[in-house]
């Protein structure tokens, strides 16, 4: 079984969603599947979708203010279940207790505030996925 | 004070059974000793009449003796049993003639009897009767049963008085010879007691030391007289259980008393055993009288204690404590006049105390105000920096928006003319019309919803089965039944490009469009057309983008109040809560779940910020009472057709009742100083009054809704436009 890879992007916000995918899809092109969730919980269950479809997720970018689950929690816990998942955080709200938990639970690659350099993801994506080539 | 008016129950009760008691005691004594001494009197009677009977007596006998004795010398009397006495020979002449011969015996237990021939034998003795006397004897007219006999001078003189018939037969007896014998064969200080009469009569000698029973009986227990008796001595006896009453009388002329024994009427034992009981009595009733008199005292120290500790209490109570509890409820007034007037005077302390008190609170809450007047200028300067804010914000949104819109027109535009090319390029028609229809009108909300997957899914479906389709015309015959599998890479391509074609917004896929859509692929046009819907599909989500930053502005400016233009004009409820919860969306998510409910194309007259205002107070004041965390609804419709209400409900714990009327207060608040200030329901309140409106709201634990009504207006579009 030929294995693809994925991105999963999770925010609360539709058009954040939206916008990052249509960002990261011009920028890496077509080598990846990109995929969305609303919600922490929703994420969660794609994962383990897109698993038994095949595909590994190599990068997850998530929000951190979100109803239900907030995102350090979800981080730390993909994190626990696949250490090998590269982690971004994004979040537009500065929680500072919630960012030193999630650098310390779930050993994020970066925690990166909204409104983001596109520049800035781009390449930190990329450094998060060559070495694995 | 509540008192009662008369003197204490307890305490007169307690009087009268004292008083009671020692009447009755007094009464008894009293009766008792008035009875014993007319008893006494009854027997000391007595004896006088026996004393001067028995003086006349040994009067008459001392005086006419009949004849008299004399002692011839010491003689020994034997027994038939064996027993011995000495006593002393006597003769009694009478005119010259010798009447009898005897031995009078003192024996051993100091009983005088006279011996005679016929009683026993004598030894040494030669005794002899007179005729006279023998003959007297024999006829009956001469006996003697008893003696009347008393020692003296320690045994050594003998008096003797002998009834007989004929007369009293009276003699001093020398016992000298006798003296020494006797005082070895008998007790000295035995008394010789004689029986006067069976009643119980004795006569005692006068030097005798103490009071002999008769015969030695054993019941005896009089008293012991150490010194020689006075004329008169009156003591009791117990004989056998009964007690009697005796008299030693002296009789006249004679050493000797007499001893009258009667029978005591007024018994001792009954007289103290009346005693004690009449005593145990007053003991109780005076028991009782005292603790009565303890109990009266008890109260009257508990209530010496009580206002005592009142008056303590009172003067040093917390100046910050609550008003002054009542002074306490005392028994008795009368006593406690003063006591009372001490406490009116701390009562006065504590009314001066209380003033100094409410001074004080009058002063904190000044401070409170001064508190809040500064958090309002922090406010207002607030509402400047906001204003400024929304001010700057509003020149690039400005900008951005014109952009985005020339760039919209000119995208759309292209996107029209790449559509001609492609119609006029593909014979069967606008095959794809839906994708530009799609990117025209894209929504980044439906396109990125959880259904999404299977749309994708479907969408690659329906390109798979055309791909086969065009294949099967291509080569493989469909007689054949028999589509070739689509690899997996092409496999994979498709659903890219399903993704793809989402992503602009196509939510599904027909025959003709997926035949549409390979066709220009394959010709190598898909790809530039897809670019230009592309663009179109990023130019509307910049507008929409910059649409939500215009509303963010416009609510901060509503909310500021720093806008000298707003007038009072229709106002749209349902943009008007959209807008003030627009700003808290953010804080909100952390916990809350919100619904909007709002009817559309309802209006109120009304200024946007004041209502913006109203709405955000009584949010904030809900999310707050919620501690962030639970459900607020907002709803908003017509009542009537002049009315409109809103109504916002919170999953809060509700407002206490005691609270109730305190809420519309100004600078009433139950949040900790420094968060809030208390002006916000209080402004709700005079908004909407000012408004021509009401709001008030119920509250039960778990559910608080605040409803505002506003007089209903007609709305022209225009005005309308925020």
């Amino acid at each position: 079984m030929h294995e693809g890879k994925a991105i999963l992007l999770v925010d609360d916000e539709a058009i954040i969603l939206m916008a990052l995918k249509a960002e990261l899809r011009d920028a890496l092109g077509s080598g990846y599947r990109y995929e969305t969730a609303l919600s922490a919980e929703d994420a969660l269950e794609l994962i383990k979708e897109l698993d038994a479809e095949g595909f590994r997720v190599v990068v997850v970018i998530s929000d951190w203010l979100m109803p239900g689950m907030k995102g350090d929690e979800f981080l730390a816990r993909v994190h626990r279940q696949d250490p090998g998942i590269a982690l971004i955080m994004l979040t537009g709200q500065a929680d500072e207790a919630a960012i030193a938990r999630v650098r310390e639970e779930a050993k994020i690659l970066a925690c990166v505030r909204k409104p983001w350099r596109s520049s800035e993801l781009i390449s930190l994506i990329r450094s998060a996925v060559a070495p694995r080539g | 004070m509540r008192v009662p008016k008369r003197p204490t129950v307890s305490g007169a009760l307690g009087l009268l059974a004292l008083a009671v008691a020692l009447t009755g005691i007094l009464v008894y004594a009293t009766s008792l000793t008035i009875l014993a001494r007319s008893a006494e009197a009854r027997v000391v009677e007595d004896a006088e009449r026996l004393t001067e009977a028995v003086a006349r007596t040994v009067d008459s006998v001392l005086t006419r003796p009949l004849a008299s004795l004399q002692t011839l010398g010491a003689a020994q009397e034997l027994h038939g049993n064996g027993r011995a006495g000495f006593g002393v020979l006597v003769e009694a002449t009478l005119a010259g003639e010798s009447l009898f011969r005897s031995i009078v015996v003192l024996d051993a237990a100091g009983v005088v009897r006279l011996s005679l021939p016929e009683e026993g034998f004598f030894v040494g003795a030669d005794l002899s009767e007179s005729a006279a006397i023998r003959e007297a004897r024999e006829s009956g007219r001469f006996a003697w049963s008893r003696v009347y006999a008393s020692l003296a001078d320690g045994g050594r003189e003998l008096s003797l008085v002998v009834p007989t018939k004929l007369g009293y037969v009276v003699g001093n007896l020398d016992f000298e010879i006798l003296a020494d014998t006797i005082t070895r064969s008998i007790e000295v200080e035995k008394a010789d007691v004689i029986v006067v009469d069976a009643g119980g009569t004795f006569v005692v000698h006068p030097d005798r030391a103490k009071v002999l029973s008769r015969e030695g009986d054993p019941d005896f227990i009089g008293e012991r007289v150490k010194a020689p008796l006075a004329e008169r001595h009156l003591y009791r006896k117990r004989v056998g259980g009964a007690s009697k009453l005796v008299i030693a009388e002296r009789i006249p002329k004679t050493g000797w008393f007499i001893l009258v024994e009667r029978e005591a009427n007024f018994s001792a034992e009954a007289l103290r055993s009346s005693l004690l009981a009449v005593s145990g009595v007053a003991v109780l009733l005076v028991l009782l009288a005292s603790s009565l008199a303890a109990l009266t005292a008890r109260r009257l120290i508990l209530d010496v204690r009580r206002a005592v500790d009142y008056a303590s209490f009172a003067i040093s109570a917390d100046e910050a404590a609550e008003s002054p509890a009542p002074p306490p409820q005392l028994r008795y007034r009368e006593t406690f006049a003063v006591l009372e007037a001490a406490l009116e005077a701390v009562t006065r302390i504590r009314t001066r105390d209380e003033a100094n008190r409410r001074l004080r609170e009058a002063l904190d809450e000044l401070k409170l105000t001064q508190g809040a007047l500064v958090e309002s200028e922090k406010l207002a300067l607030l509402g400047t920096l906001a204003a400024n804010l929304a001010h700057e914000l509003n020149t690039p949104l400005g900008a951005a928006s014109a952009a985005a819109s020339v760039l919209g027109r000119i995208e759309e535009a292209a996107l029209r003319r790449r559509l001609e090319a492609e119609t006029r390029a593909e014979a069967e028609g606008l095959g794809l019309v839906p994708i530009a229809e799609a990117a025209l009108f894209y929504d980044p909300i439906s396109t990125a919803s959880p259904g999404r997957r299977t749309e994708i899914r479907s969408i690659a479906e329906s390109l798979a089965r055309a791909e086969s389709l065009l294949a099967g015309m291509a080569g493989a015959g469909p007689e054949s039944g028999h589509c070739p599998e689509t690899g997996f890479e092409r496999s994979s391509e498709l659903r890219d490009l399903a993704d793809r074609l989402h992503d602009l917004g196509l939510r599904g896929c027909d025959e003709g469009l997926a035949r549409a859509l390979l066709v220009a692929e394959r010709a190598g046009r898909l790809g530039p057309f897809m670019d230009s819907a592309q663009a179109l599909v990023q130019t509307r989500m910049l507008r929409i983008a910059l649409e939500r930053a215009s509303m963010v502005v416009g609510a901060i400016r509503s909310y500021a109040r720093i806008d000298p233009g707003e007038t009072v004009r229709p106002v749209e409820l349902a943009e008007s809560l959209r807008a003030a919860l627009a700003l808290l969306y953010a804080t909100m998510k952390r916990g809350v779940a919100v619904r909007v409910e709002a009817e559309e194309g309802v209006f109120v007259l009304g200024r946007e910020d004041r209502l913006a205002q109203v709405w955000t107070n009584i949010v904030v004041n809900a999310l707050d009472a919620m501690d962030y965390r639970g459900e607020l609804v907002i709803r908003s419709g017509r009542a009537g057709p002049d009315r409109a209400w809103v109504e916002i409900e919170d999953s809060g714990p509700g407002i206490p009742p005691e609270l109730r009327a305190e809420i519309w207060r100004p600078f009433f608040t139950t949040k900790p100083r420094g968060r809030g200030t208390g002006l916000g329901l209080s402004i709700v309140k005079k908004l909407i009054d000012e408004s021509g409106g009401s709001v008030d709201y119920s509250s039960e634990p778990g559910r608080t809704v605040f409803r505002v009504e506003l007089p209903l207006v007609g709305g022209t579009p225009e005005a309308s436009d925020a």
